[in-house]
């Protein structure tokens, strides 16, 4: 579908030896290129931030490799519309079937399409998961333990920030001493006091939120002119999303990206080991041949992808020996509590969410459920905002006019909330296929009772929060938001897909870098997590390659 | 919420920005190229009818004016929500999801408008578009409340149809047009320019100026 | 290609009741003032202020002393770019406070007197009254701004302290003031010392040696501050916070004890931040143009970005230590060592 802004959605752009400049109107920097019919090192399946950074690093360290996407290869400064309805362009919003007892609505707030995966409209905030979470079984006694100890993670995350020049606090009040963010801290906006002050009023600790977007130049990015469409697409390119950071990391340093193309099957060989991906592009299937495959389309394409692939070798889809790809999706609890303040809020402007209390993630005490939270202020756009409001109050005609004209008045508090890993919650296949024949993808999910507790204890302390800044009329909306596992990694072939270094323990030449290696979801918005953790897995397949330990 | 009892008549609404306009912004640096150009097409074309048939559009369009009512616009300046619904059943356009056991939109549309009209028929003895504006509000409400009757639903669930459907398609629709922009005095396109003043009660020369408080809502303390 | 806006009379509707409901008015009202009106205002401000103060002096034809001079045009310097600096940020708070005015209208007068006092010798008392005023309003700002940066959550935290009301800056403009009062002091000194009272050059030439080097310090932590919350993204903001302070020493060494390698070293790092503030300017002038919009989105970068109006300050203070030297030079041996 081509929109009036541009024909990036219709015709492929990275080909004939160059790709889009993401910097410039028109221009293009050089593309290498390969050709099919020889096996590069490494084909990568999706550019949001676990294969676009694994593009990135591999290309750096010399190796061939490309990278696919479905989505289109955009230019942000004139690609990109102030519209939300144009942006929707962003969204996966290829069918999925929801189902189970608390479907989740998938496409906007937890997919995206385009070169730079969802990153292209995430919210930038940008948090480290606290490093109890990563052995949550052993210290905390619910979920899996990561089988990567949580000091080599943080220093992932370190270098991670360092990469998207995070704009953060120079203490952050919570957990061990981290370094300074790269960048200083944004200017905090209205909405974003309202949470500063309840905090204050309560006694609680609160700061700026660290935020994937520049507050001062950097190279060709500009900094942040606090615009407020940040969740649908970032038309300064202050926000750090991996179609301006690792995608074009990985252009320079001889990575090929190919756009508007959909993997559909990876291809094993007589002896059990992927040969390479098919894919649809330009309106018929091709063959790229590749000596190593890596699965990164997040937590519904990969299983997707690994299960649509099964053959006579591997007939319960690929890397399923143990029965668990596609199991234990997780999502993030995602409620809220809305309040009317009497000042101006004005809540559209600037990055949504700038303020962040994770007193929750790091207090144990006065608890009644495992797991943690963080919440944040909010800055919903217009439509954004209305349909949370009238799925959640049904309030239509001119009340609903009248409630929507207190926009400017409005502030807001959204928790992410750590869900349980549940195998009942999952990703399989249908028997309905979609435009290129491929199965859709099935979703089940249901809440445990973990879950709604802390949604329970979430929706009590963000209202006396919200009370305590000065806000009235408050109610209460209820969400999910972004996608964690359904290919969790581990050291145990029995209960896990990968291993530590997202390589499938089935098949040695396939691995899994993305969200869905995530054993637990942790209490903050996934994505640094899964470019750190995607640093760290191209660290290690460097190192195996560098000892011939890879295909 | 219990159905409203239509005996309560509301006030009609009122914006706290009368003297906003954010196509004014037209020429400024507040649009770009790509925003004009999506603005401009959301004014100049508006789809026209072609997936629903005339009278089903004629039901549609009256119950957008009980969802969305618009007294106030002559016409030619109201937002037609209706005309983008069409459009987007007729291009079978997806949002991503669909949940299990449920039909595909156009089947849900179909059905749900079709229950409406059944609904008005069961307790009012005469179509929807014949009752009047308290009976259609009520009707709605009902609906809403979860008080239809299964079997005019054809097996959708009418209220999940009313809500997830019909009230969260109006409002996409609605808030993305400019007109509902300058009633909620929201600063609209915004690139290459942003914002500078961001504290409470804080307002760049190029937003809306608020000349009094929003109405109250009813039911809210 | 431009794509015009669509020909379409519709309208929000217009005809409202009366403003029932309406909201303190002192909360909700906000000036109209567009930023192109603010431009102008300021603009006009910085010329009539300087022709009055020219204008004032040309009836006087009394040539003051060259320090004089030198620290005049340095209090004129420094009264400019508070005028523009002051004018722009206080519009950007949306002047919510009547004392926000003071800064902009002090300055404009302290840029009219330190011109008069650059050209005309004349009616030093009152000029030394208004340069008292401009300090005193400059302490006084420094309290508004530090009880502004204290009311919003988060007290004095790093935030406040980079976006809320800039501590420093008040301070400029009691430079301002110490200058215009240095450049009558050295005027008055000059005079003495010709009829032959020895040591009232020595003097004025310590005073404005002291608070020329206080006012480098005090610059470097206000540069310091804001170039790191712009986390010195470009080397080259490391600049001014490598030369300031080294200048801020040198001249406390040649005060101290002016001898001529002092003094000599002391001109050079004064040459040095003097071309720094100049080439500053023009660097934020550029860093204003590569931000988002560049200059045709002057409303929001004028002010989001590098303030263009801050460097020449640096100069300013370079004016006032050469004038601090220039007395040293000739004045500066203590006179119980005899004459020169």
């Amino acid at each position: 579908m081509s929109t009036v802004v541009s024909d990036a959605q219709e015709r492929i752009r990275a080909t004939g030896g160059r790709a889009p400049n993401v910097f410039r109107r028109g221009e293009w920097v050089p593309m290498k290129q390969y050709p099919e019919n020889e096996a590069v090192d490494f084909v990568i399946v999706g550019t949001g931030c676990g294969g676009s950074v694994l593009a990135a690093q591999l290309a750096e360290a010399g190796h061939s490799v490309v990278a696919f996407d479905a989505g289109a290869f955009y230019r942000p400064l004139e690609d990109f519309a102030s519209d939300e309805r144009e942006q929707e362009k962003l969204y996966w919003l290829d069918e999925r079937i929801s189902g189970g007892d608390h479907p989740i609505e998938l496409g906007s707030n937890n997919s995206g399409k385009a070169v730079g995966g969802s990153t292209v409209h995430f919210q930038m905030v940008a948090l480290r998961f606290r490093p109890e979470w990563f052995t949550s079984r052993t210290s905390l006694g619910y979920g899996h333990d990561w089988p990567v100890d949580w000091r080599e993670m943080w220093s992932y995350y370190a270098k991670a920030e360092d990469a998207m020049k995070i704009a953060g606090p120079i203490r952050y009040p919570w957990g061990p001493k981290r370094g300074r963010y790269p960048y200083r801290e944004h200017e905090l906006s209205a909405s974003a006091l309202v949470l500063a002050k309840g905090a204050e009023a309560m006694g609680v600790k609160w700061c700026g939120t660290p935020t994937a977007s520049l507050s001062a130049p950097r190279g060709e990015a500009h900094p942040c002119v606090y615009r407020g469409f940040c969740k649908i697409g970032c038309a300064t390119n202050a926000k750090q999303s991996m179609l301006v950071t690792f995608v074009s990391k990985a252009l320079k340093h001889g990575a090929e990206i190919r756009d508007l193309a959909m993997v559909g099957r990876i291809e094993v060989g007589p002896d059990g080991r992927a040969t390479g991906v098919h894919y649809h592009r330009e309106g018929e299937w091709r063959f790229q041949k590749a000596r190593n495959v890596v699965v990164s389309g997040y937590s519904i394409e990969t299983p997707r992808l690994l299960l649509n692939s099964a053959c006579p070798a591997h007939p319960d889809g690929l890397a399923n020996s143990s029965g668990l790809v596609g199991k234990n999706l997780m999502v993030h609890v995602n409620d809220a509590v809305w309040g009317i303040m009497e000042e101006e809020i004005r809540w559209y402007k600037g990055p949504p969410s700038l303020a962040v209390c994770e007193h929750w993630n790091y207090e144990d005490e006065g608890k009644d459920f495992d797991g943690g939270y963080a919440f944040m202020s909010q800055g919903p756009l217009p439509t954004d905002f209305a349909t949370s409001l009238v799925s959640n109050e049904g309030v239509f005609g001119h009340e609903l006019r009248k409630w929507m004209s207190h926009y400017n008045h409005m502030a807001g508090l959204k928790m992410v909330g750590e869900t349980m890993p549940q195998e009942t919650n999952r990703v399989e296949l249908s028997d309905e296929t979609d435009a290129l024949g491929l199965p859709i993808p099935k979703v089940s999910f249901s809440y445990c009772e973990n879950d709604r507790k802390m949604a329970k204890h979430a929706e009590r302390f963000q209202g006396e929060m919200l009370r305590a800044a000065g806000a009235k009329s408050l109610y209460h909306t209820s969400s999910t938001a972004h996608l964690m596992g359904g290919c969790r990694m581990g050291d145990d072939p029995a209960s896990s897909v990968v291993d530590a270094a997202g390589r499938s323990f089935d098949i040695d030449n396939l691995f899994v870098c993305d969200g869905s290696l995530f054993p637990t979801a942790g209490g903050v918005n996934p994505s640094m997590t899964i470019v750190a953790n995607s640093l760290r897995i191209a660290d290690r397949i460097i190192a195996m390659a560098r000892r011939g330990d890879l295909h | 919420m219990a159905p409203a009892d239509p005996a309560i008549r509301t006030t009609p609404f009122e914006t706290p920005y009368p003297d906003y306009d954010v196509l004014g912004k037209w020429d400024s640096v507040s649009f770009n190229d790509a925003t004009r150009r999506v603005v401009a097409d959301r004014l100049q074309n508006v789809p026209e009818r072609r997936f629903f048939d005339e009278p089903t559009f004629a039901l549609l369009r009256a119950v957008i004016d009980v969802v969305l009512p618009q007294p106030e616009r002559a016409e030619r300046d109201r937002i037609p929500v209706e005309a983008w619904i069409d459009a987007m059943l007729y291009e079978n356009r997806s949002d991503g999801t669909r949940y299990a056991g449920a039909p595909g939109k156009r089947a849900a549309w179909t059905a749900g408008l079709a229950g409406i009209e059944h609904e008005a028929h069961r307790r009012h003895e005469k179509g929807f578009r014949a009752l009047s504006a308290d009976e259609r509000h009520f009707l709605l409400a009902c609906i809403d409340a979860g008080e239809a009757d299964p079997a005019a639903f054809d097996g959708i669930d009418a209220k999940s149809f009313f809500r997830g459907h019909l009230l969260k398609e109006s409002v996409k629709i609605y808030y993305a047009h400019p007109f509902a922009w300058n009633e909620i005095g929201f600063g609209g396109p915004a690139a290459p320019r942003g914002y500078l003043r961001l504290g409470p009660d804080d307002r760049d020369p190029w937003e809306a100026r608020e000349a009094k408080m929003p109405q109250k809502i009813r039911g809210l303390p | 290609m431009a794509v015009p806006r669509p020909d379409q009379h519709a309208r929000a509707s217009r005809d409202i009741a009366a403003l029932h409901d309406a909201r303190p008015a002192s909360v909700a009202e906000q000036p109209n003032m567009r930023s192109g009106t603010l431009l102008a205002v300021t603009g006009i401000g910085l010329v009539a202020a300087s022709l009055a103060g020219i204008a004032v002096a040309s009836r006087g034809g009394n040539r003051p002393a060259r320090a004089a001079r030198y620290a005049a045009w340095g209090s004129a310097l420094l009264a400019g770019s508070v005028l523009a600096d002051s004018a722009m940020e206080h519009y950007r708070g949306n002047f919510r406070r009547k004392e926000m005015f003071a800064a902009p209208v002090v300055a404009a007068g302290t840029l009219a007197t330190a011109l008069a006092t650059a050209v005309t010798s004349r009616a030093t008392s009152y000029k030394a009254a208004l340069f008292g005023g401009t300090i005193a309003t400059g302490l006084f700002g420094l309290g508004f701004h530090l009880r502004n940066i204290l009311s919003r959550p988060g007290g004095l935290s790093w935030n406040n302290l980079f976006y809320r009301a800039p501590f420093g800056a008040p301070g400029a403009l009691a430079l301002a003031g110490l200058a215009g009062v240095g450049a009558v002091a050295a005027d008055r000194a000059d005079r003495r010392e010709r009829l032959g009272q020895k040591g009232h050059g020595r003097r004025a030439g310590y005073g404005l040696g002291l608070f020329t080097a206080a006012g480098l310090f005090g610059l470097t932590a206000e540069v310091g501050l804001l170039h790191f919350r712009g986390a010195f993204h470009d080397k080259l903001m490391y600049a001014p916070i490598l030369a300031l302070p080294f200048t801020g020493a040198a001249i406390m060494a040649a005060t101290a004890d002016p001898q001529p390698r002092r003094r000599s070293l002391a001109r050079k790092s004064l040459e040095a931040t003097a071309g720094l503030g100049l080439v500053g300017t023009g660097l934020h002038a550029y860093g204003v143009s590569r931000n988002m919009g560049g200059f045709a989105n002057w409303t929001q970068n004028l002010f989001q970005g590098p303030p263009i109006a801050a460097p020449p300050s640096l100069a300013g203070l370079a004016l006032m230590g050469f004038a601090a030297l220039d007395l040293l030079d000739r004045h500066g041996k203590d006179p119980s060592h005899g004459p020169r």
